[in-house]
């Protein structure tokens, strides 16, 4: 650039390989009013902005297509289990449009997917940064807070994902979402936590049979039976052909010791659903309960009676069954073990549990009743959990707790 | 362009032959056409425009947007053309096979080495530089031909790998734009002079997405003064420069980075340690640049067209090991941010980088070295926090704000524009919860560049090539003298307007000078000759000095003004009178020209480079 001639005009250096000095001395063409050159100078702006803009925009078309081939080749990989081979894709993806939430979102799965969660969560903050309330940037979050054991951050994020935006999301998923924090909220022992979420939810829940049914049963893993036994029957209200429902509801019921309605409802499950085994064992259970309680006021005195002598001689020859699996020899002169002791008890008291006998002591039949609880309990404890009639004899045990003291 | 003035007249654009039957035609020159057209524009004009005359003021502003504009549109073409130029040279996947990585950088480097020598001379070194000539030396003159040659030159050397950055060219070509447009609008030399700032700092917003950091480095770097006027009309550029940028490429920053709300204060230690760092590898960078370059120049000639190529081929053979140190690396400085790398991947990138920008600019490859600066502070940056995460893991922020802050003290360091640095962070991150640690850093960094490293990397440069620019960080930093630097106490009586010629005369017997200051009240001063005192005595001595003295007020400076404004006023005054600010009847003290000279003496301003 440095010149070698001077101008005479403005006595500045010429530039090397020029003829005049650019300064004083424009080409003559040009050499029009300065408003007339700028008029057209911004004709030829617009132009070059015209030009500018095609160029962009065709570039731009080629980068998302590349950028598109990349992100579809990635998701072939997640899908493949390569989540690796996934995350280069989604970083060439990522390199052609830079601008794709859903490139970026998808990197971050699959590199949660590969185990580089740093990484991962810095795409997720800032991603979350630019829009709080997305619900998959959420829900990833809250899945990286779940490594991190940060409970108040999963139950953040969580929430943030249950109320956020979601591209394609119906109240199905919104309910899957809740009904995974209510999991996650169950295993880390924290049911009131759980419970609240839950009323959150019930008040939500739109008149659709199937989402009240799958509100029911959520209230009926937090253990809240009230809660889930009212829910489903708005479930069934709404739908009376819901079999889960029915299912649902007598479980609850049965778990309130409702067995009466426990038994109406899983009637109804098992008409609709004949492969619906949790529900026939329950149904069984329950109408034992029903067929078996020495002490339900409802039926004659003569019938209780039976019942009570049934219930003892099915304890007891439950305990043999058990003293014979376990290879104890019951008829021992010192009893040593539990059970020894309790058949030695029970042989005492067989001799006394006729129906005539019940009819000079009426004590008797309570004392019995007692003592048929105590070895169907040891049986339990013993030798694992009992059949049905002793599932029921144990479910009657706990209705009257009462007994004997 | 620069040939429209050709030594050689064209010939008579048409000649018909009125000779019966001969039917001879010449073709029309261009020039001839040129003029036909100008002359219908002219008239064409008149009738458009009419009354409608722009002065030099006004226009002076709407060119400052009409820069801006174009600048924005050619930078953003500039981008483009690098990316196309990557992506047919490379492929689509950020791991391009071998053959390619080794090919396509060695076979560019070999035409922009031709291209260089044979046609776009202009285009070789700083774009910086050559601005900041343009303005200094050439009046504003920055030739069509270097617009061109950058753009096209340095597209193909970033599209085909070179580990150069595009904001120094996008910067040469925004003032070359500027140039150009003033010299075809007939501004004045000076406005020609001040508008290549203006289109320089529209270059650079619009290639940095940062209109306030490149105005703050034009003027930091460029212009060396804040001056009011230059300032608004750089700002008008710089915004329109990014708007046309935010328009086309959107408005999502360059480099995004993770979230930080507080840092904590244990953390200001790390920071201070990759201030630290940062120094001394903007200081190794600066070195081996200053070792290397001269060396490579004063190779013979022919070896010319082979650096490009060579330099090319080690950048290659680097990026078969890390293929991100290839071109600007915008993107890998984001990944960098995101975890994406372990700290020692971090630190082999920063050092890899060097040593490929380092190849790629000595060896006279066109291009910028921001992109490069960046690149090196983000690894160097992440690096830093890596290990800091390893070391205290409860006491450490994300990596990705230390490979922010990185950026910045490697741009403190190693340019040595620290203003620009804490800018340029700020509005690339906006973030400003990182504002201390940076500026902590950024200090720190920028402090041991200059204590190991005198000369500033821009002023090297320029020096290398025998060009002696103005030194924006001397200039920055020479002490600037005042009025109370040079001025004394009055060693004469001080006279009132007041007194009589023969009081006066009684008075200033006393002492033997020959001027005497005159107070005639209301803040208005006169100098008082003993001559002129003794002569009036002989004829009325019991007039007052006021009738004497009121014809000639003697102008007055402040102690806090600057000495060259006493300069300016005492012209061949033997004194003027330093008067309090609160005032103006009060002397501070007198300041003669022997005193002006004899403060700039003691301040050494007398050497070129103190």
């Amino acid at each position: 650039m440095l010149g070698d001639r001077v101008c005479s005009k403005c006595g500045q250096l010429i530039p090397r390989g020029t003829a005049e000095c650019p300064i004083c001395s424009p080409p003559r063409a040009f050499q029009v009013r300065r408003e007339i050159m700028l008029l057209v100078y911004l004709g030829l702006l617009i132009v070059l902005g015209t030009i500018t803009g095609f160029a962009v925009k065709a570039f731009n078309r080629v980068d998302k297509r590349i950028g598109w081939s990349w992100y579809t080749q990635g998701e072939a990989s997640l899908q493949r289990g390569d989540a690796a081979a996934a995350v280069l894709d989604y970083r060439n993806a990522l390199y052609h449009d830079r601008s794709n939430p859903s490139y970026e979102l998808q990197l971050a799965h699959a590199l949660v997917a590969s185990g580089h969660f740093d990484e991962a969560r810095t795409y997720l903050t800032r991603l979350w940064a630019t829009d709080p309330a997305n619900g998959p940037v959420n829900l990833e979050l809250a899945q990286l807070e779940m490594r991190s054991k940060n409970v108040p951050g999963v139950i953040n994020y969580y929430h943030a994902a249950i109320d956020g935006v979601w591209p394609h999301m119906v109240a199905q998923g919104r309910l899957q979402l809740r009904e995974r924090l209510c999991n996650y909220l169950i295993a880390q022992g924290l049911r009131p936590e759980a419970l609240a979420e839950l009323m959150a939810l019930a008040a939500q829940t739109p008149n659709d049979a199937q989402i009240q049914a799958q509100v029911a049963g959520l209230f009926s893993r937090v253990g809240d039976y009230d809660s889930a036994l009212k829910q489903y029957q708005e479930s069934l209200r709404l739908n009376s052909r819901l079999a889960s429902a029915w299912a649902g509801a007598g479980k609850a019921a049965f778990e309130l010791g409702d067995y009466e309605a426990a038994r109406h409802y899983l009637n109804r499950a098992v008409a609709r659903n004949p492969h619906d085994r949790e529900s026939a064992k329950l149904l069984e259970v329950a109408s034992d309960v029903i067929g078996l309680d020495p002490f339900d006021r409802r039926v004659p005195f003569q019938t209780r009676r039976k019942r009570a002598i049934f219930d003892f001689n099915h304890a007891v020859s439950g305990l043999v069954d058990c003293a014979k699996t376990k290879g104890q020899q019951l008829g021992a002169p010192a009893p040593q073990t539990d059970l020894q002791t309790a058949y030695a008890q029970a042989v005492k008291m067989k001799r006394q549990m006729r129906l005539s006998a019940f009819r000079r002591n009426p004590d008797l039949m309570e004392g019995g009743m007692k003592l048929a609880f105590q070895i169907e309990q040891l049986t339990a404890k013993e030798c694992g959990p009992p059949q049905a009639i002793g599932q029921a004899l144990l479910l009657i045990a706990n209705q009257n707790k009462g007994i004997g003291q | 362009m620069e040939n429209s003035g050709n030594p050689n007249p064209a010939p008579p654009s048409e000649v018909i032959s009125h000779q019966p039957g001969v039917a001879q035609r010449t073709r029309p020159s261009l020039e001839q056409l040129g003029g036909q057209a100008a002359d219908y524009l002219r008239r064409l004009g008149n009738g458009i425009v009419g009354g409608l005359t722009l002065r030099e003021g006004p226009l002076f502003l709407l060119l400052s947007v009409i820069i801006g504009l174009t600048s924005g549109f050619l930078v953003v073409c500039f981008h483009e053309s690098i990316q196309w130029i990557h992506l047919v040279m490379f492929g689509s996947s950020l791991r391009p096979p071998i053959w390619r990585l080794l090919l396509f950088p060695t076979v560019s480097g070999l035409a922009i080495a031709a291209a260089v020598i044979l046609v776009f001379n202009e285009v070789r070194g700083s774009g910086v530089n050559q601005t900041k000539a343009a303005v200094y030396i050439y009046d504003g003159y920055i030739s069509f031909r270097t617009v061109v040659g950058k753009f096209l030159l340095c597209a193909l050397a970033l599209g085909s790998g070179q580990s150069l950055g595009p904001e120094d060219p996008s910067l040469q070509i925004g003032a070359g734009v500027a140039s150009v447009l003033g010299r075809y609008l007939h501004l004045s030399r000076e406005k020609i002079r001040m508008l290549a700032p203006v289109g320089a700092a529209a270059g650079l917003a619009a290639a940095f997405n940062a209109p306030i950091s490149a105005s703050i480095f034009v003027l930091e770097e460029v212009v060396g003064q804040w001056n009011a006027g230059v300032l608004g009309a750089i700002l008008l550029g710089a915004v329109s420069g990014a708007v046309v940028l935010r328009t086309f490429l959107g408005s999502e920053p360059f480099f995004r980075f993770p979230v930080v709300y507080s840092v904590h204060p244990v953390e200001f230690l790390a920071y201070g340690v990759l201030g630290v760092v940062g120094g001394f590898a903007g200081v190794i960078f600066i070195r081996l640049i200053e070792f290397l370059r001269p060396r490579l120049k004063a190779l013979p000639k022919r070896t010319q067209y082979f650096q490009p190529a060579v330099a090319g081929l080690m950048v290659g053979v680097i990026a078969l090991g890390f293929p991100q140190v290839m071109g600007a690396g915008y993107y890998f400085i984001d990944q960098a941010t995101h975890n994406q790398y372990v700290w020692k991947t971090l630190a082999f990138l920063a050092l890899f980088k060097i040593v490929a920008t380092l190849v790629s600019y000595v060896s006279g490859t066109p291009g910028g070295m921001f992109a490069p600066a960046l690149f090196i502070g983000a690894m160097l940056g992440g690096a830093v926090g890596g290990i800091e995460h390893w070391l205290f893991p409860a006491h450490t922020g994300p990596v990705g704000i230390y490979a922010l802050v990185g950026m910045g003290t490697m741009f403190a360091a190693f340019l040595r524009v620290p203003l620009t640095s804490v800018f340029m962070v700020l509005e690339l991150s906006g973030n400003y919860a990182i504002i201390l640690p940076l500026i902590v850093a950024n200090t720190l960094a920028y402090l041991i560049s200059r204590k190991y490293h005198s000369v500033p990397l821009f002023d090297l440069l320029s020096r290398q090539d025998g060009i002696e620019l103005p030194s924006i960080e001397e200039q920055r930093e020479e002490p600037e003298l005042r009025v109370e630097d040079a001025m004394r106490r009055p060693d004469f009586p001080v006279l009132t307007g007041g007194e009589t010629v023969r009081e006066a005369l009684q008075d200033v017997m006393q002492t033997d000078r020959p001027h005497f200051l005159v107070n005639l009240g209301n803040g208005v001063w006169a100098l008082a000759d003993r001559n002129k005192l003794q002569e009036q005595a002989a004829t009325n001595g019991e007039l007052a000095l006021k009738a004497v003295f009121r014809e000639v007020p003697l102008p007055w400076v402040h102690p806090d003004q600057r000495l060259d404004a006493a300069l300016r006023l005492i012209g061949n005054r033997p004194l003027l009178p330093v008067l309090s600010r609160s005032n103006l009847n009060r002397i501070e003290g007198i300041v003669s020209l022997d005193d002006i000279l004899k403060a700039y003496g003691e301040s050494g301003h007398g050497s070129n480079r103190s």
